[in-house]
């Protein structure tokens, strides 16, 4: 402890609220509906969009479509090698991403369809799952389904004492807060909001300001991506 | 004025009496979709550019026969439901199940021509045959449905040009599913067509660049 | 939406499909045995040992290469261990559902597993650090991101890329316990597979089909083929069969062939050569 930042840097020589690198492509898997690759720091994810789609299964509601969303994380992902089933955190994560995206669609025009949002993590770094609920957005977005506003999430953490934002993996891993935030920033809401760590309430709110600012900044980023595919020239593939 | 959109974005200010595809909020609206906004006196929209097809009662669109059952026969209508005709649509009379047989008429895999003729929220579309409705050709192109409502609403008759100067013959369904009839040499220009047609989002750029590439 | 891509194929586009055939050329403009752009980037996974993502046309596979430590089994003592799997993501196709590997992705994993061991690619000897108690394993691992046809192909040339340039932590044993050290390996390679697919539909014979193409086909042949040009995997693919001489006729083409396609893949890893 106490080396996570050194003279206002942190381990990788950003200060306290610069973003990591951030590269969004839309359009990436042609099979689906919609589709988006983000680079995130070192996060690599795929989002594809399929549907909506008939379905006569469970779970299909009358009023409107119903959502399902996975994350998942390939086996050579991590530092590790993971088992290619579905981990306890993969789950819940899965779960806490679908409802980060599901405020901003409107779903009612598809009563009794299916509505699919595959994540896949080809390379983890921190802050995964905000990666991930970012390039959805922009993946729904391609895929033509009706929302309030695009999403975006940052994840907001404490080391050695100072607030930062946008954490990496060992801020992730030895850090002493992880806070993970989504936005819907035209009727300022949040839409995914966890925690590991421990804040007073001040400080609190602050990560959560500070995270809004790093929200902004993203979305321009999903703006100039779902901008290149559809209001410029495609290149030559 | 025509402007690009992306979702949240806000399009107008003010009060128009009609308005789609945005989101109201007090006088603000906002784009659902990633679009061209279009705002007049009364009106504003945004036309989407991407997205599944949505059936309209009305539109006249190919689809292809994936199940038939004694009394209707499912048909798949490139979108989030189904389409279905009705078995004796397909004779002049009414059936006898016991007497007539559906597969006479047509199989699995068959594309038919048909016309979006009575939707209900959460049910199959049920559709109608118009008198051609066996669809023949020697070849079949997909393009997204967005683009297809685009060219099928333009008012130059895109695809008119499109057919002579490629000399062949086109059907154009509502939702995305083109079939031509031609010689080998044809297909091949209307196929170089299709391809501008799908990389070029920018739709006010597509008429130009058909017009050099129809040259 | 299954006009456009799916279990059933409409009638007029099996008999465009068809025509354009017997007119020599494949309703994508390739010629019969051409095969579709491929795009090799290795070392794209930076954290894993070993990757490599593949484009073939619109199919698109990466593979990861990891190295844990195990025993051996008992019958190679002196042997590393490898383990090929695959997963065909939902993200490949409207049509793959979530879950575990399906007798598909399987298959798969066991096809380009048999290419990779019995062409002797990697030398398992090497991959010993205390010999009958411990060795590395490698784990290579395909995910199939974007399915157009010819999965065989395209997760056998990431897994061979992935591990032509894979490299790792030595582990040693020092004092009784293992100790990964500071000193790097390279994937001790002494071979490399090269795997063509083909496909006979009406009367042709076609080279790298796209997925429309596997739905209209009797049957495919995937093979594997060692540097010195001996076949060292074959696999029939598909529910129909496949004539005697067009078995014999689609495995001359690939030893015809495979010098080009292993050329590609050597060029897109650098130098990594057969050979320890």
């Amino acid at each position: 402890m106490g080396n996570l930042i050194v003279d206002g840097k942190r381990t990788d020589g950003r200060g306290p609220l610069d973003l990591r690198p951030l590269r969004i492509e839309v359009g990436t898997i042609k099979n689906a509906a919609g589709s988006s690759y983000i680079e995130h720091g070192k996060n690599k994810i795929y989002v594809a969009v399929y549907g909506p789609k008939d379905s006569h299964r469970f779970g299909t509601s009358l009023e409107r479509a119903v959502i399902r969303c996975r994350y998942h994380m390939s086996p050579f992902s991590t530092e590790e090698r993971k088992s290619p089933q579905p981990s306890r955190r993969e789950i819940e994560i899965s779960k806490v991403i679908r409802n980060a995206l599901e405020p901003s669609l409107i779903l009612d025009e598809f009563p009794k369809t299916l509505l699919d949002v595959f994540i896949e993590v080809l390379q983890s770094d921190g802050g995964s799952r905000s990666a991930s609920i970012t390039a959805a957005s922009v993946a729904l977005a391609d895929a033509g389904i009706p929302m309030r506003d695009l999403v975006q999430a940052v994840a907001v953490g404490k080391v050695d004492g100072t607030l930062v934002v946008d954490l990496n993996d060992k801020e992730d891993k030895e850090g002493e807060v992880d806070l993970p935030v989504a936005f819907m920033l035209n009727e300022n809401m949040i839409t995914l909001l966890q925690m590991d760590g421990k804040l007073t309430v001040d400080e609190f709110k602050e990560a959560v300001k500070l995270a809004r600012e790093a929200a902004v900044k993203i979305k321009e980023k999903q703006k100039e991506a779902l901008g290149r595919k559809y209001f410029g020239m495609v290149d030559e593939k | 004025m025509i402007k690009s959109v992306l979702p949240g974005d806000l399009v107008a200010q003010g009060n128009y009496r009609v308005y789609s595809n945005v989101i109201k909020a007090d006088s603000e609206y906002y784009s659902m979709f990633v679009g061209k906004a279009e705002v007049e006196d009364s009106r504003v929209t945004v036309i989407r550019l991407s997205g599944p097809y949505i059936p309209r009662v009305g539109d006249q669109i190919i689809g292809m026969v994936t199940d038939i059952q004694p009394l209707a026969v499912t048909v798949d209508i490139n979108s989030y439901v189904n389409g279905y005709i009705m078995a004796n649509a397909f004779f002049k009379r009414r059936i006898d199940p016991s007497k007539q047989d559906i597969n006479e008429k047509v199989r699995i895999g068959d594309l038919l021509n048909v016309r979006v003729s009575r939707i209900e929220r959460g049910r199959d579309v049920l559709l109608s045959l118009g008198p051609k409705w066996k669809v023949s050709g020697d070849a079949i192109f997909y393009i997204s449905p967005a683009k297809a409502s685009y060219l099928l609403r333009s008012k130059s008759n895109i695809i008119n040009r499109i057919r002579a100067m490629t000399g062949t013959g086109i059907t154009m369904g509502a939702n995305g599913i083109m079939v031509a009839r031609g010689g080998k040499d044809s297909i091949k220009k209307l196929n170089d067509i299709i391809k501008i047609i799908e990389s070029h989002n920018e739709l006010y750029e597509l008429e130009g660049a058909l017009k050099e590439a129809l040259k | 939406m299954m006009i456009k891509k799916g279990p059933i194929i409409s009638n007029l586009r099996r008999e465009q499909i068809l025509k354009s055939l017997s007119e020599g050329k494949r309703v994508d403009g390739r010629d019969l045995l051409a095969q579709r752009p491929l795009k090799i980037e290795p070392g794209i996974i930076e954290k894993a040992e070993g990757s490599a993502s593949v484009k073939l046309g619109d199919t698109h596979v990466i593979a990861g290469v990891k190295i844990g430590i195990g025993s051996p089994f008992p019958d190679t003592p002196n042997e590393g261990i490898l383990i090929v799997n695959a997963e065909v993501l939902p993200t490949a196709s409207e049509f793959q559902e979530p879950g575990p590997p399906d007798e598909d992705a399987i298959e798969l994993a066991r096809v380009v597993d048999r290419g990779i061991r019995e062409s002797r690619m990697i030398d398992l000897s090497k991959l010993v650090i205390e010999p009958g108690k411990h060795v590395y394993t490698v784990f290579v691992d395909i995910s199939v991101l974007g399915m157009d046809g010819n999965l065989f192909d395209a997760s056998s040339y990431a897994a061979v890329a992935a591990l032509l340039t894979a490299s790792f932590n030595v582990y040693r044993v020092d004092g009784g316990s293992l100790v990964k050290t500071e000193e790097r390996m390279a994937m001790p390679i002494a071979d490399v597979a090269v795997s063509l697919t083909f496909a006979k539909i009406g009367n042709s014979i076609v080279f790298d089909p796209t997925w429309e193409e596997e739905g209209v086909m009797d049957a495919s042949l995937t093979m594997a083929f060692d540097s010195g040009g001996r076949l060292c995997a074959i696999q029939k693919g598909g529910s129909g069969g496949l004539k005697i001489d067009d078995v014999f006729r689609m495995v001359d083409l690939g030893r015809e062939m495979y010098l080009d396609i292993k050329k590609k893949i050597e060029e897109a890893v650098g130098n990594a050569k057969p050979g320890s």
